[in-house]
């Protein structure tokens, strides 16, 4: 599938409320064509929520969306759906459950067949395509419900959380597999795993509370928000502990990672490079290594919660 | 893509039937038609047999005890008393137990999600687990009818064959409400155990309410006097059949109203 600037879901203002909780604020979007869109957010920030309305299982309080331009009623066709938690029927095998699917959604039995043979290897699962689903793998169920999601070529495959529940085999697997769909449809994941979205996604958006933070495209959101980082790797954890509390005498902002490494950002770091290096000096305290880190998701996200928070 | 894939009213119509297969072939590897037609079986032939050997069990045990016990000669009305009150109690729990889960277990265990994504009415979702059961209850009381009959009349030569296979269809409808309702309230709650108590709870109910008399004879669970009406060739009430009908609707209408506004939890 080539470059297209077409919007293939367009959310306007929805919103969701279970009895007390508001679960989301006027969300508005809209996915490109052919894209992969991460959607990101801690846990409880209206991610499934907002899945499940796409996905018509549950219904939005106000507001509505399209997907290739057809109304929220009329949606249900053109969406294939992986839950948080997929479950299938553990007495079926997974031939048989992507024959049941495929005859629900009223394809032909030639080509449910030729789109089976297509898709068990594309997924991984030919080997165990006549086993029951009840003796499989949290990976390969996860595997299995990506099938079951593209079997009938919808336009678009909504996944929630497809890789939180994975080991790390599982894991790659399952986002190489991700980054392969978008040959053929668009994807809409949700994740709370920072690096799951930057390798596979082209587009992200951030929600937190019900609403939508921003929303960018990956690259230019790190070239924009991200800032460069500097980090300073100590001997032990006390040496790091030490030099974080004199860093925050100097005012520089700072975190500890790894217990024996401190974080500062780029910025800070050249502005006050000389009154650091004194301040270790007189302290006596060795620093093993400084080193420019990359920007991150982890980064924007981390800072974008913040100042959200603080606000 | 689009071509081979048939219209949406089209899709609806045939996916009853599609769903009403998944529905069979669980039944069939979870083994709940075996076990259903096992217990039907053997109520269809344990009622003449115990019926006929009870006065042979009953002096065997007094004379154990030093008793001599005097019994009023069997005859096929107590084999057929038999039958009907151990489908009409032991066969309507097992039926509720085998119901309770056909909805709520797939909400609680998630993969009614699977079904709710899809271009699939909750008429459809409802009615291909009732057609299910429904199916499953004609196996199981056909199988046992059969036997009844069968030893029926090899132990009592005046045993009315064809009044007994009629009066089977009251058994069935009999059953069918139990279906019918604990299906539906499986719909309505999110939990097996919930939907089976309740499901226990409105059958006690109805049974309690046949056996006071009076208004109590509406109740659907009177069906079970009315088969022995009709083995004795008495005419037939009409009066549970009004209930029965008001049960299966009411639940029917409730159970597709809780299914429409389902939504997942988390």
């Amino acid at each position: 599938m080539g470059e297209s600037t077409m919007a293939m879901i367009e959310l306007d203002f929805i919103s969701k409320r279970y009895r007390t909780v508001q679960a989301l604020k006027n969300v508005s979007l809209s996915v490109r064509e052919g894209s992969v869109f991460g959607f990101l957010g801690p846990n409880g920030a209206g991610k499934t929520t907002l899945i499940r309305i796409l996905a018509r299982l549950i219904e939005p309080t106000s507001g509505s969306f399209s997907i290739d331009g057809k109304a929220m009623h009329h949606t249900k066709r053109l969406v294939g759906y992986l839950a948080q938690q997929p479950t299938f029927y553990p007495w079926m095998s997974a031939r048989e459950l992507l024959r049941f699917s495929g005859t629900l959604y009223g394809m032909s039995f030639s080509e449910i067949e030729k789109r089976i043979d297509e898709l068990l290897p594309l997924c991984g699962i030919q080997m165990a395509a006549d086993r029951r689903i009840g003796e499989y793998s949290g990976g390969m169920v996860q595997r299995l419900g990506i099938a079951q999601a593209i079997l009938h070529r919808p336009k678009v495959v909504l996944l929630d959380e497809p890789a939180s529940a994975l080991d790390p085999i599982g894991r790659r697997d399952v986002l190489t597999l991700i980054g392969r769909l978008r040959e053929e449809t668009t994807v809409f994941m949700s994740s709370h795993i920072l690096e799951d979205i930057q390798r596979v996604c082209d587009e992200v958006a951030i929600i937190a509370d019900g609403s939508i933070v921003l929303q960018q495209n990956i690259q230019a959101l790190l070239c924009c928000h991200a800032r460069p980082l500097m980090r300073l790797q100590f001997k032990d954890s006390f040496t790091a502990s030490t030099c974080k509390a004199l860093l925050a005498d100097l005012s520089v902002e700072n975190s500890i990672e790894e217990a024996t490494c401190i974080v500062i950002s780029e910025a800070d770091y050249h502005a006050k490079h000389a009154k650091i290096m004194r301040m270790l000096s007189d302290h006596g305290l060795q620093l093993l290594g400084l080193y420019k880190q990359n920007a991150t998701l982890e980064d924007v996200f981390m800072h974008h919660i913040k100042e959200r928070n603080h606000a | 893509m689009s071509s081979c894939i048939t219209s949406r009213s089209e899709i609806m119509h045939n996916n009853l039937s599609i769903l009403l297969w998944k529905e069979l072939t669980e039944a069939f590897r979870s083994y709940r038609i075996l076990i259903w037609v096992m217990v039907c079986a053997f109520f269809g032939i344990l009622s003449p047999l115990s019926a006929y050997y009870m006065p042979d069990i009953l002096a065997m045990i007094g004379s154990t005890q030093n008793m001599v016990l005097t019994l009023t000669e069997v005859t096929y009305r107590d084999a057929v008393d038999q039958y009907v009150k151990n489908f009409t109690q032991i066969g309507s729990i097992v039926m509720i137990l085998l119901a309770m889960g056909c909805v709520a277990g797939e909400k609680s265990d998630g993969s009614l999600q699977f079904l709710m994504v899809r271009l699939i009415t909750c008429r459809s979702i409802l009615f291909s687990k009732m057609l299910a059961l429904m199916v499953m209850e004609l196996l199981g009381i056909g199988v046992a009818a059969m036997l009844c009959n069968l030893y029926g009349r090899y132990l009592f030569p005046a045993f009315p064959s064809a009044l007994f296979m009629q009066s089977n269809l009251l058994l069935l409808l009999y059953l069918l409400v139990v279906i019918v309702m604990t299906t539906s309230l499986s719909a309505m709650v999110s939990r097996p155990v919930a939907a089976g108590l309740a499901a226990l709870g409105l059958w006690l109910v109805f049974s309690m309410l046949g056996s006071l008399g009076g208004t109590g004879w509406y109740s659907f669970t009177t069906l079970g006097s009315e088969m022995i009406h009709v083995v004795e060739g008495f005419a037939i009430s009409y009066k549970p059949f009004g209930s029965a009908i008001l049960v299966m609707i009411g639940s029917v209408i409730g159970g597709l109203c809780a299914l429409r506004c389902w939504e997942p939890s988390n």
